[in-house]
């Protein structure tokens, strides 16, 4: 088996270089002869990725899918979210809430709705992620 | 390249007793009793009288072999060393080192994975994937398909349901 490791930029151009592949556009080439990571070690890389992150992760493929829905299920999260209601001083019927994931380190600001689905959150990820989300009911929120 | 045992220092003594292994292209390394039992597969084998010839490895090559005898010899050397310094120390030594080690490209990534989930070394295969995670970070589905060459199987009709599932990662 002949593997490309030798062709690869020195250990401090790694970084840029990988970041230059995914900006180009470009498919990372010495891993298209390889066949994707399945089975077992699939399974092992969930749990290694922070909650928030699963999201994505679990719309990569199918195989992605089942190996994220099964961790949710299989294996505790090892940190719990941390929730917090904060009560204004001025006006005591507003309250705001956050949420903090230590796996991803990452606080957020979460405004829940109070439509027809009642068990939606919003959340607004003050660093990392830019967007505003809604995570669905199936993830284990503690 | 083929015999690479004596160039490290090692907390065993020379006279230890050694295992050959052979990888996939028929390279041989000799490396001490200690390194090789790191692999729980290895370590199987010798328990089920294997443990006096040359041990194959089909599924690794020479050059993931010697970077994965690397990590072996390593932390042999380091779980020696947490044991006569105490602990806090050696933590810090491993978790700096690890990270310089792990610091490779997706494709070398890649090959060290395999061959931790089928050497069995829990260390490895916890490293390596706790780097797939860390590459994975803050990234949308895309670019990761990208880096990891996965096909997306996903039909139009299943795409949209889970579009309307996360709807809001497209806004």
């Amino acid at each position: 088996m002949a593997i490309a490791i030798s062709s690869y930029p020195s250990p401090t151009q790694k970084d840029s270089w990988l970041e230059m592949a995914i900006e180009e556009d470009k498919q990372v080439t010495a891993l298209e002869a390889q066949p994707p990571l399945h089975g077992d070690v699939l399974e092992s890389i969930p749990s290694h990725v922070p909650l928030i992150d699963l999201v994505p992760a679990s719309r990569m493929s199918k195989a992605w899918r089942r190996v994220v829905a099964s961790s949710l299920c299989n294996s505790p999260r090892a940190k719990p979210w941390l929730f917090l209601y904060i009560q204004s001083r001025r006006n005591p019927s507003l309250i705001t809430t956050h949420a903090y994931d230590p796996n991803s380190q990452l606080w957020m600001d979460i405004t829940t709705h109070t439509s027809d689905d009642d068990h939606v959150f919003r959340f607004g990820v003050p660093t990392a992620i830019s967007s505003t989300f809604s995570l669905p009911p199936s993830l284990p929120l503690i | 390249m083929a015999s690479s045992s004596s160039s490290l220092p090692s907390p065993s003594s020379s006279s230890s007793k050694k295992f050959i292994l052979r990888s996939s292209d028929g390279k041989h390394f000799e490396v001490d009793e200690a390194v090789a039992l790191q692999s729980e597969m290895i370590k199987q084998m010798v328990e089920d009288g294997f443990g006096g010839d040359v041990i194959p490895l089909l599924n690794v090559s020479s050059i993931v072999l010697s970077k994965v005898i690397d990590y072996c010899k390593k932390h042999v050397e380091l779980d020696f060393k947490k044991k006569m310094d105490g602990d806090n120390e050696a933590h810090e030594e491993i978790k700096n080192w690890d990270s310089e080690y792990i610091n490779v490209g997706v494709d070398e990534l890649y090959h060290l994975i395999m061959a931790a989930n089928y050497l069995h070394i829990k260390g490895l295969l916890d490293l390596t994937c706790q780097k797939v995670a860390d590459i994975i970070k803050g990234k949308q589905p895309e670019q990761i398909r990208k880096i990891f060459n996965i096909e997306n199987d996903f039909t139009p009709e299943e795409e949209q349901e889970i579009r309307k599932e996360h709807s809001w990662a497209f806004e």
